[in-house]
């Protein structure tokens, strides 16, 4: 930190681009501008896909759409023409023929014009989007080849189930592809072109071991342990022991549970537990800030954020995944259990062994400081003045999204997981950030410790006379959970 | 104008079109001016002209300059949006020691965190100056030439330069008076050079 700040002529640099667009006043700044920019003979770039691209998962479909338009166009139509004067041409075309003429469809699509056919592939090598190379079911007949599809086949959307049986290493599982769903979201991954299918598996098996032996880490060195106790916050009944992920769940962790359910074919339970920004929430927001929640949900640059706009049956089946993940790896006489906490589980944990203290946070308060001036935890200071640096604020730097409030005021988002300094049992975030789900015994949900819209009583460990959530626990931006493992 | 338009109906055809037309200027621009590395740009190029071709049609262009602004002004957010997520990609929390005894803006950690109160306070100047003063300010920042400038503030270009040069040491002048603090990881409390 030590040396230079930013020149005059960096920061004039930065000036222009938070220059108000909607201002007259700049409109001639911006004509002029863009005159200058596309008048000038700037270094020409190529068309670059890097090698992180093809592997990154959770960038949309940028590259692979220009990159399709730009050479898919011409390469493609070389190839078609070539395939069909070649042997394998034939074969394609009688694959494809017969596939035409054998167009069953189950009665469990949705679509009417979905083709349902039986593949595996058994080689990694890359094909183009509307192949498939490799070993496939046709008629209860195994045969191999290439299979072609047509552009309005991939465009009304083609089911491909991939059969276990007809061998050990095929994939199992199946898979819509779409064209006609072009939104940029984690959709997006249902557009897995079936040469992708294997990097894909693999990609999420190796996320999946790696998160199963985080947790194990976790969870052996690690992972917060509540201790049991008889009540000693504001509930009265006999709490076991159990373990507390030491941070809100990220955008990044949920992001591999979604992969692996499309992956496994579990769509039902991917629909569910996806992130709704169509939901009733989503009606309230603008355009501009629908286009950051995507990309909030869905980049990698906020893949550390606190995930949120989901519902708690998504939760649920979050921690139902988790269970499966550390059950694979853990030891067979053990018994796992993953769930969201309980109300009683969450204040204790929040409290961090400190009776009647207010705030989950490292000082159990909100701001400490000489002047009260550090804040311990992301929320929506109501009153601003000079001196107002709020920790909290530094969001808007890192998210860039707004999100007004009922009164006009631009307020800021969450911060990354764990930034605040963790309260006593090593539990970050238990004030502020997002509001985190419990459920009761009777399985309805609530949310306790407030979230970085919230003003500071609902920050507090115990219940405030009146929910911050009148209409319910849906998804929106203001909620998110933490799962608790039960190890026996 | 009508031309344009017609491209733009066909996905494919405008992407391959806005490419050719805008998105090697943009990333050339993005690449000499913000320094930008080849993948982000192409990245804020393709966003631009998918998002371009999204909505192109919400609006309504008296000419082409006017939809080449439009672009233009749209990739300027997708860049703005990146250098402020470049900037505090590692940023971490770390508590201030405010110093009561002087009116200081202090900073939360580098990157962002320092420039933001600068850009404060540059913003507050550039507001105090003259229109024209203003834009040339701005407009040399994005390298346009004298004798463009020249045309939209009505001086002549010769004493553009002469001009440029004052206002660059004005406001490098006030800027000094700007102390930024900052806290190091191990928790020391430093001075941060101002601003050069």
């Amino acid at each position: 930190m030590e040396g230079s700040g930013p020149s005059i002529d960096e920061l004039l640099r930065q000036s222009f681009l938070e220059l108000d667009q909607a201002s007259p006043a700049n409109d001639q700044l911006f004509d002029a501008a863009s005159q200058h920019v596309f008048s000038q003979n700037w270094t020409s770039g190529k068309v670059h896909v890097s090698a992180s691209k093809r592997t990154a998962f959770y960038r949309l479909p940028w590259v692979w759409g220009l990159s399709s338009a730009l050479i898919f166009s011409g390469i493609a139509t070389l190839i078609y023409l070539l395939q069909f004067n070649t042997e394998e041409g034939d074969k394609i075309s009688t694959a494809t023929n017969q596939n035409k003429i054998n167009n069953v469809s189950s009665s469990s699509n949705t679509n009417s014009n979905l083709k349902t056919n039986d593949y595996e592939q058994t080689t990694e090598s890359k094909s183009a989007n509307d192949y498939f190379t490799g070993t496939y079911v046709e008629n209860k007949k195994i045969k191999s080849g290439t299979v072609k599809f047509t552009k309005s086949e991939l465009k009304n959307g083609i089911q491909i189930n991939l059969n276990s049986s007809l061998s050990d290493s095929a994939a199992h599982g199946s898979l819509l592809l779409s064209e006609s769903d072009n939104k940029e979201t984690v959709l997006s991954a249902k557009k897995i072109v079936i040469s992708d299918e294997v990097q894909k598996r693999t990609f999420v098996k190796q996320e999946r071991e790696k998160l199963a032996a985080k947790i194990t880490t976790e969870i052996t060195q690690r992972l917060p342990l509540i201790p049991g106790a008889q009540g000693p916050y504001n509930d009265k009944t006999f709490q076991v022991p159990f373990y507390m992920w030491p941070t809100e769940v990220t955008v990044g962790e949920y992001n591999v549970f979604l992969l692996d359910l499309l992956l496994q074919g579990r769509e039902d339970e991917y629909e569910t537990a996806r992130p709704h920004l169509d939901g009733s929430f989503g009606t309230l927001l603008s355009e501009h800030d629908k286009d950051f929640f995507e990309r909030y949900l869905t980049g990698k640059e906020f893949s550390d954020y606190p995930i949120v706009f989901i519902s708690p049956e998504g939760a649920n089946l979050y921690c139902k995944w988790m269970q499966e993940v550390i059950s694979a790896s853990a030891e067979a006489s053990r018994s796992i259990i993953v769930r969201l906490p309980n109300k009683g589980e969450w204040e204790r944990a929040a409290a961090g062994g400190r009776p009647h203290i207010e705030y989950g946070t490292f000082s159990g308060t909100i701001k400490s400081g000489i002047l009260h001036h550090r804040f311990e935890a992301n929320f929506k200071e109501t009153q601003q003045n000079d001196f107002d640096f709020l920790l909290g604020q530094h969001s808007e730097t890192v998210t860039n999204g707004h999100i007004k409030t009922h009164k006009g005021e631009l307020n800021t988002f969450t911060t990354k997981a764990g930034i605040y300094p963790a309260n006593p049992y090593m539990l970050y975030d238990m004030a502020g950030n997002v509001s985190e789900m419990v459920v009761d015994r009777k399985g309805h949900f609530s949310v306790k410790g407030g979230n970085w819209n919230s003003s500071s009583e609902f920050l507090r460990i115990r219940d405030n006379d009146f929910t911050e959530f009148p209409l319910g626990i849906i998804p929106c931006p203001f909620i998110g959970f933490r799962p608790v493992i039960n190890i026996n | 104008m009508e031309k344009i338009l017609d491209i733009l109906k066909d996905k494919d055809k405008a992407i391959s079109w806005l490419f050719e037309q805008y998105g090697r200027k943009l990333l050339g621009y993005s690449k000499a001016v913000y320094k930008i590395n080849e993948d982000a740009g192409w990245d804020l190029v393709y966003k631009t002209i998918y998002k371009v071709q999204e909505v192109y049609s919400r609006y309504q262009f008296e000419n082409e300059q006017k939809f080449a602004s439009f672009i233009f002004r749209m990739f300027i957010n997708f860049l703005k949006n990146h250098i402020r997520d470049e900037n505090t990609r590692h940023q971490g929390a770390t508590f201030i020691p405010l110093d009561e005894t002087r009116r200081n803006f202090v900073a939360v950690n580098s990157g962002s965190g320092i420039a933001n109160p600068m850009l404060s306070r540059l913003r507050a100047e550039l507001d105090k100056l003259e229109d024209w003063q203003r834009i040339l300010l701005l407009m040399r920042s994005q390298e346009v030439a004298y004798s463009e400038i020249a045309r939209y503030v009505n001086k002549p270009e010769e004493q553009l330069k002469v001009y440029y040069s004052r206002l660059k040491n004005m406001l490098s002048v006030r800027m000094q008076d700007l102390h930024v603090e900052a806290v190091s990881e191990t928790g020391k409390v430093i001075n941060i050079n101002k601003a050069s």
